[in-house]
Parts: C-alpha cells; structure tokens; sequence
C-alpha cells in the first residue's frame, strides 16, 4: 500500500519532561491506525504536534521528521495542518459556540452565490439557505436532525462531538483524519455511526489516525494499533495478532484483564420485567396504598430479591425506604434533548446507571444538574421536600461531576491541594480554623490531600501542582475524590470513565462501589457506556424521549441493556418502568410548553 | 526570581532605582522624600484596593471607579454641609461614603450582570456617563454651607473645596511620628493597613474563596450551588465602596475634595497602580495593592524633581501619562 504518513524519529520534551522518545510508524493511504496507551503515554502530544497545536510550539517545538504524501512536514500551526489536508476531531472541541451547527460545518469554506474573479472570491455571498441545507443532509447522516439551527453552546457534548467530526468529515481536501476519543461521550449505537462513517471516509483514500481507549472499538475499527507507553512505542500490531490482553500488557506492562471492579451492594433488585419496585411512600399509584406491583409484593412476601439496609441508621431496607432524590412529571426545555414527563426515585444507598441512546434523554439529565436556569416543569424532591437545582440544600446534598470536567468540575489554574479541598471547606465547613473566621486549615487539608492522592491514585508531582498540568485521567480523579470529599448524600457522576484509561476506568468503578459501599453514599452514574453500569449498578435506568423507558436490574448483562437500549417504539408502550416509578400515571404522556420555574 | 515578577513590576522597579540614583545626585534630601512617598502610599492605598474585588470576581478591571469616587465625595460633601470637622467629620464623610457607595455599588453590580463579558468597556462607559449626571447634581443639590458653594451667587458646588476647615490631614497628623527624620503618617498608614489587611483577611476566608471561585469558573461555582450574580453583586458593591472610602482618604490627605469631572481621573493612576504591584486582569490580591501603589506613586514622586534637575519640568506629565497608559494596554494585550 503506498504510504501517506511517515513519522520517523519523532521526540517531544516539555521542560525536564520527556513526552515522545523518538517515535516511529507509518500510515497507508485508507489505512486506519488505532494510537494506544494509557493516561500520560503521549498520545495526545502525537496528536498536538500532527495538529500543529500552538502548545507545541509554545514549548521548544519537536524534533524528527514527518512526511505526509511525500513532502516533508513543519507544521508550526493549525493552519499549515489545514494547508497539508490533515483534519482534526479534538477530545476538547474546536467549535465556535456562537454560530449553528451548520455554520461551523462550513465555517472557512462557505457556499457562496456568487461568483466574482478568483481574487475578489472572499467577497463572495454566503449562500445561507445553500449553507442550511447541506450542513442539514450532512448531519443527518450522523443521526443529528434537530437543533442545527440554534448556536452550539446549547447542543449536548455528544452532539457538538458529532458536529465537529461532521465538519472534518465533510472537507473536500482532507488526506489525513486525526481523531481525539472520537466515540468517548457517545453511546453504542452513536459510536457504530461515527465508526462507519471512518470506515467510508478510509474506503475513499483517507488516512485515519485515532486515539481510543475503548481497546474492543479499535480492534474492530483499525488495520493497525501502535501502542505507546511513557512516550515510547511499545509496539505495532496489525488487527491480526492483535488481541485485547495483548494489548493491555503493551500498553501497561501488566495485565489488567484479570481485576474486575467490585459490584455495588446488593441493595436492590428488579421486578420480573426488568422494573424494579416502587418506595411505597413515594408512588402510592395504580397498584394499592403500598404502590407496589403485586409481583413486587409477593417477593417482598417470600423474602426474595431482600436487601441490605441501605441506610442503617433509619433502620428501613433500601427498598422501602422513601427516595432520597425523587422526579415527579418533570419536562425540561432545551432546544436539543428534554427530560419529557420523567419520573425517577432514586434510592438511599443504591447505585444507580441512567442510559440512553444519543438525544433520548441521557444528556438532559446531564444538563438538569448543571444548568440551573433550565425551565422545567414537575416535582423535583429531595428526602420529600420539593426543591430546585438551585437550592442551596440540594446543592449540599446533590455532588454533580459533569461530563465535561475540565468546564464544569476543575479549578485548572489551581493546585491538586486547592481543587481536592476547595469544596469541603467553602461549602462543608471542613478545613478551618480560627472559630468564626474560620480561615483555612492548610496543615489539615493537606494531610487530607495526601490522603485522598494515595487513596485515589492520583499521579501528580506535588500538591502544589496545578490540575490544568495533570493528565485527563488524573483530573478525572482528582473531580471524583473532590466530589467524595464533601460527603454528599448524593453523587451524580456523567460519563466519569470518559477519556481515561483501562487502569484508571477499573479503578473509578471501584472507587464508586467502595463509596456506595463503605460511606453509604447513593451514587448516580450516567453514562452511554454499558461497561459503565453493568455489574456496577444496582439497577440501570433505560431512557428514550425524555422518560424512563426500562428499569434492569444487577442481572442484567450488557446485551439487555443493549437491547434496552436499542428498543423499539412498539416496546415503549408498554409501560414497563415510567409506570411504577411515576406512580403509573405518566406513561406516555407529553405535556405542552413546560411551566418555567427557575 | 526575578522571573516571577511580572514586567511592569520589574520595568518600574529598574526605572525606581534610576529615578532614586538621579535624585539623591541632585542633592534631594532622601528622609523627606521618604515621608512623601509614605504619605502617598497610604493616600492611594485604599483606591487601589478597591479594584481588588471586582477583578477577584472576573469582572476585570473596575473602570467604572469614577462611580465609587463620585458616592464617596457624596458623602464628604454631606459630612461638611453638617458643619462637622476633625475626626467626626471624617467619620461622619466615611459613614456617608459607605451608605451611598452601597446603593451605587449595587446598582451598578446588577448592570455589569447584564454586561457580563464585557464589565471593562461596561465600566468606562458608565464611568463616564456618570460624571455628568453627578455634575448636575453637584450645581443643583440644596447644600447650605457657604464654604462649599460658589462664592458667586451661592448656588452649586465649587469644583474645588478646600477642607481645611473640615477634617483635612485628620488622619496624617493624627499620630504623626518621626523615624530616623523620616516623617512617618502613622494614622494614614494604619488606616489604609487596616483596610488592607480586613481585605485580605476576607479573601482568606471560606465566603471570600468563594468570591475568587466565581471569577475563576463561573460554571464550577454554579456547580457547587454558589450564586454567582449575587456574588458579582456584592463584589461591585465592595469596590464601588472600597473607592467611596479610597477618595475620603486621599482627599483629606491632599486638603481638598474636587468635585465634577475630577473623578475621571483617579481611575488609570489606580489600575496601572494595581497592575504594576504584580496583578494581571485576572488576579489581583491586597498584597498586589500595597506593593504597586509603593512603587507607582514612589516613581510618580521621584519623577518630579528628578525631570526639574535634568529635563524640563513638564516631562513629568507626559513621562506619568506614557507609563501608566503603557502598563495598562501591556494588561490588555497579555493574555
């Protein structure tokens, strides 16, 4: 095969460190190359100097040599990457959050109307409808079909994901794809398109070079994987000698495969049909003043499917205890996905997965923690006092990790020692000193600190040292020990394994169930990622249009929840799991215009 | 070390140890231009600090000082149409600072809401439009004592008040000390120290983290269930006061209070002030305050006399304009 890309003797260094030690391959013309290594193995530094990312440059360039189709490679910055025909899909998008889906799409190389002399072709008119149109059919492709009219700022991440690999997918003189985790915010099904369209981009000619940390997609996906460790390649595989545990031994020197996390307590289980029980003070419905399925109480009867008490202390099993965070009827209104009549009680010391394929409803959950001006309509409680997200009593008892932790979870300017005792002290009251000033307690959080960084594996140089400099994983980690640290009754997690490796994912999983174990803490996890929620949760939330659509439970494996996941319509009309957790009397429904409450 | 201090810092510091070189060659005598530039740093001080809040919580650089100075003048003016003088007068000019610098404070806190993003251009903006309103007030407002009004037809404020018959040096002469012939403000420098250090103590504490956190990421304070608006509020109305309190200070230090479009120009001196004690737009502390006014107005002192010896006297303005212009758009252009 003739060869497109060819990086020989390829070093990087960042100060005293050394980021690539004189990395080697080449890529085919259509080949697909899978780049694979844990956290902080140089991946994304490959990807930066490929990109002509500004931060290279910024500190003392790279040494080796780079030949795309022939001709030697600079690339000092993005616009001699756009220049060479190399397309970029970052892990932190690159969209102008101002503008629409479309007009990003077409951002630099617009559909014009007129046709002026070659050298006045900048003055051209923007064919706007032109513009509407084609960017419409071209995001369609990817499943997108609403919301490319509004700026992105108000899509979900997993959209804007699909916006920004639509916008280089879509160039015309594209030789070269460098994908950033392109599939890492989507689920599976999301995933399969976006993989497909790799798969007709490298058919035509194209070069594709993508990081993954989903082992299983690039097996699938790539003709090679070159596997990098601590900046040095570890080794090249082709898909044929290439298995997962292979890989994992190339990319930790160990093997992982062997460790699973450990499952949360078996606090909970699932009605006959997948749906799990109703608190019986919650949901007094359709099925008698206790609100339980008469399945539900003929196991409760028997003793089956018992459970561990969740909360000791009220002496009330998991099950029959009221919800600790309960939504009643609740419909949001967003112009990309909404929450639409949702109902879901979430109970003391359970951990419990919220699912859904792209724009069914798992990114509005997401947002309705994080956007606290988002209207909404319905009952939102907490331990059965009605509140908003706004409410200071929610946010002390409600920890959210938002899927984008750079924006929403970290203080990247600031030391591991500040962002992993901020909170606890400004808002729980932990650290201080000097009764009423209580001034900060530095000798104290930092023995927390040193605490929580051997607890939690963070790798960092010091205490002191900024987040902004830690790998993804690592910052991964220091949100999650954040959050823990303010003992919160609740701890809402989106996407936590995103962008991190096998190692850190095994050990986010785990450090989840030991929370939701040891301290009692209910813990929420949504994530598009079934490895995720199985065998982790208790009980698994499917959503689709906004609603709880199918409730499993620990028994369920990936294929049900795939499954589930995947349903059809004629399914959804059952009822199965928006009836009990709604009392029964929501199934279906979509109201009107929602009532803005906040 | 060196290279942790910014450049303006290290700029002004090089051109402080010329300015000192030339001036103590031209015979000035070194323990009088001690006193003076102690006297300054405790004049400023206060103004200086007062952009501290506002850039705490992101909103830059508080252009809109002339807001601040305008309640704070407010409030001396009320104090001496009160007939009051000596410490009850000034404390009586501060009380009425505070009271009318929170009310503009909040005001303006909630418009600079409304111009997120865009607090700086915000704050000029409504700097400037102030002043005339003040001016219209500052002629019709029914203030009675003669020594303010315009000796011509009694009606308006003059431009210029003298406060000696007031509390002027109230707080310079109040614990006047001499050190090695160095004649030491005292009560002027505890003054500004006190507001300093309470300042610092406030950002120190768990609400002020806060503050700080609200500038640095709005969507992580959000997060945590901190109020952002109203933190942005009461950040505007800490500076708006801070600078009401700020010209109290300064003006009884240089015996007058100047009225009308005077305020407009205590604002650039006081940012490049800040910026040149280490801040960036960003990230501003009292520790930034203090050490910037020090070297600003020290170098704004030295200048005088050292261009008087050497250059022409005027080269001083133009030379103060350069600088502190200069240091201000070096602020703009930094990322």
């Amino acid at each position: 095969m003739e060869t497109l890309l060819d990086i020989s003797g390829l070093s990087k260094r960042y100060g005293e460190s050394e980021a690539l030690r004189n990395v080697s391959f080449s890529l085919a013309r259509g080949e697909i190359v899978a780049l694979l290594g844990a956290n902080g193995s140089g991946k994304s530094t490959l990807l930066h100097i490929l990109s002509g990312h500004e931060v290279i440059f910024a500190t003392g360039s790279w040494q080796g040599r780079i030949v795309l189709d022939g001709v030697p490679l600079s690339l000092r910055s993005p616009r001699d990457t756009l220049r060479a025909g190399i397309g970029m899909v970052h892990q932190e998008l690159s969209l102008l959050p101002g503008l629409s889906a479309a007009e990003n799409l077409f951002l630099t190389r617009e559909r014009t109307r007129t046709s002026l002399p070659r050298r006045l072709a900048s003055l051209d008119w923007v064919d706007r409808a032109a513009q509407r149109e084609e960017g419409a059919a071209v995001l369609a492709e990817l499943g997108i079909r609403a919301g490319t009219e509004v700026p992105v700022r108000r899509l979900s991440l997993p959209v804007r994901h699909l916006v920004e690999f639509a916008r280089e997918r879509s160039r015309g003189d594209l030789r070269l794809l460098l994908l950033d985790e392109p599939t890492s915010c989507l689920n599976r099904g999301d995933s399969d398109t976006v993989l497909d369209a790799v798969r007709t981009l490298a058919a035509r000619g194209t070069g594709v070079l993508f990081v993954s940390h989903k082992i299983s997609e690039a097996i699938a996906l790539a003709d090679r994987m070159v596997v990098l460790r601590d900046g040095d390649v570890a080794g090249i595989f082709s898909r044929r000698d290439a298995d997962e545990r292979t890989l994992v031994r190339a990319m930790f020197g160990g093997d992982l495969l062997a460790a699973t996390p450990h499952a949360s307590r078996p606090d909970t289980e699932p009605g006959p049909d997948g749906c799990t029980a109703i608190p019986p003070e919650a949901t007094p419905g359709r099925w008698g003043p206790s609100g339980l399925r008469p399945e539900a109480k003929a196991k409760e009867k028997t003793g089956k499917g018992a459970t561990i008490p969740a909360v000791p202390a009220v002496g009330k099993t998991a099950e029959k205890a009221p919800p600790v965070l309960a939504f009643e009827n609740v419909t949001t209104a967003t112009p990309d996905e909404n929450l639409r009549n949702f109902c879901l009680a979430v109970r003391p010391g359970e951990i419990l997965g919220v699912t859904s394929l792209l724009g069914q409803g798992k990114g509005a959950f997401s947002r309705f923690f994080s956007e606290e001006h988002m209207p909404f309509s319905g009952t939102l409680r907490l331990k059965g006092r009605t509140v908003t997200v706004r409410d200071a009593s929610f946010r002390r008892h409600v920890a959210f990790l938002s899927e984008d932790r750079r924006r929403d979870s970290l203080l990247l300017e600031r030391s591991v020692l500040e962002n992993l005792t901020f909170p606890a002290y400004a808002l729980a009251g932990r650290f201080r000193r000097m009764g009423p000033l209580g001034l900060f307690d530095r000798a104290e959080a930092e023995r927390y600190a040193a605490e929580a960084v051997r607890r939690y594996g963070i790798t960092c140089a010091s205490l002191r040292q900024p987040v902004r400099e830690l790998s993804g994983g690592n910052q991964q980690k220091v949100a999650v020990a954040k959050a823990a640290g303010l003992s919160p009754t609740v701890l809402v997690v989106c996407e936590p394994t995103r962008g991190v490796d096998l190692r850190t994912k095994r050990a986010l999983l785990e450090w989840f169930a030991e929370l939701n174990r040891e301290e009692g803490m209910t813990i929420v996890i949504c994530s598009g990622e079934p490895e995720d929620l199985v065998g982790v949760c208790s009980r698994i939330a499917v959503l689709r249009e906004g609603q709880v659509r199918r409730m499993l439970g620990r028994g369920a494996d990936e294929a049900a929840l795939l499954a589930a996941m995947e349903m059809d319509r004629e399914a959804d009309g059952d009822g199965a799991a928006n009836g009990p957790e709604c009392g029964g009397g929501c199934v279906g429904a979509v109201p009107g215009a929602p009532e803005a409450r906040r | 070390m060196m290279r942790h201090i910014s450049p303006p810092t290290r700029i002004m510091l090089v051109f402080l140890v010329v300015l000192l070189t030339l001036a103590l060659k031209a015979g000035i005598d070194p323990t009088r231009l001690a006193g003076d530039a102690l006297r300054k740093l405790g004049m400023s001080a206060v103004l200086v600090l007062s952009l501290v809040p506002m850039m705490r919580a992101g909103m830059g650089l508080n252009f809109g000082m002339p807001i601040g100075v305008s309640a704070g003048l407010l409030g001396m003016c009320l104090s001496m149409n009160a007939r009051l003088t000596g410490a009850a007068g000034f404390a009586a000019a501060i009380g009425g600072a505070v009271a009318v610098g929170s009310l503009f404070g909040y005001v303006y806190g909630r418009i600079l809401n409304v111009a997120k993003g865009r607090e700086e251009v915000a704050g000029v903006f409504l700097g400037y439009a102030f002043l005339p309103l003040m001016s219209v007030f500052w002629t019709l407002a029914p203030f009675s004592n003669r020594k303010m009004l315009y000796p011509v037809g009694g009606q308006g404020l003059r431009p210029r008040i003298g406060l000696d018959p007031f509390f002027a040096g109230v707080l310079d002469k109040g614990f006047d000390l001499t050190v090695g012939g160095v004649a030491v403000p005292l009560g002027l420098l505890l003054f500004a120290g006190v507001l300093l250090a309470l300042v610092a103590l406030f950002y120190a504490t768990a609400t002020g983290k806060t503050f700080s956190v609200v500038g640095e990421n709005e969507r992580y304070a959000r997060i945590l269930g901190i109020s952002v608006e109203g933190r942005r509020i009461a950040s505007a109305l800490l500076s708006t006061v801070l600078a009401a309190v700020g010209i109290c200070v300064y003006a009884q230090s240089y015996g007058f209070a100047e009225l009308y479009e005077s305020a407009s120009v205590m604002t650039f001196p006081a940012v490049c002030a800040l910026l040149v004690g280490g801040a960036s737009r960003w990230r501003a502390g009292a520790a930034n305050a203090l050490l910037g006014v020090a070297i600003y107005q020290t170098m704004y002192l030295l200048s005088t006399p050292v261009a008087n010896a050497y250059l022409a006297s005027e080269t001083t303005e133009l030379f103060r304009m350069v600088v502190t212009n200069g240091v201000i758009l070096y602020a703009f252009l930094r990322r």
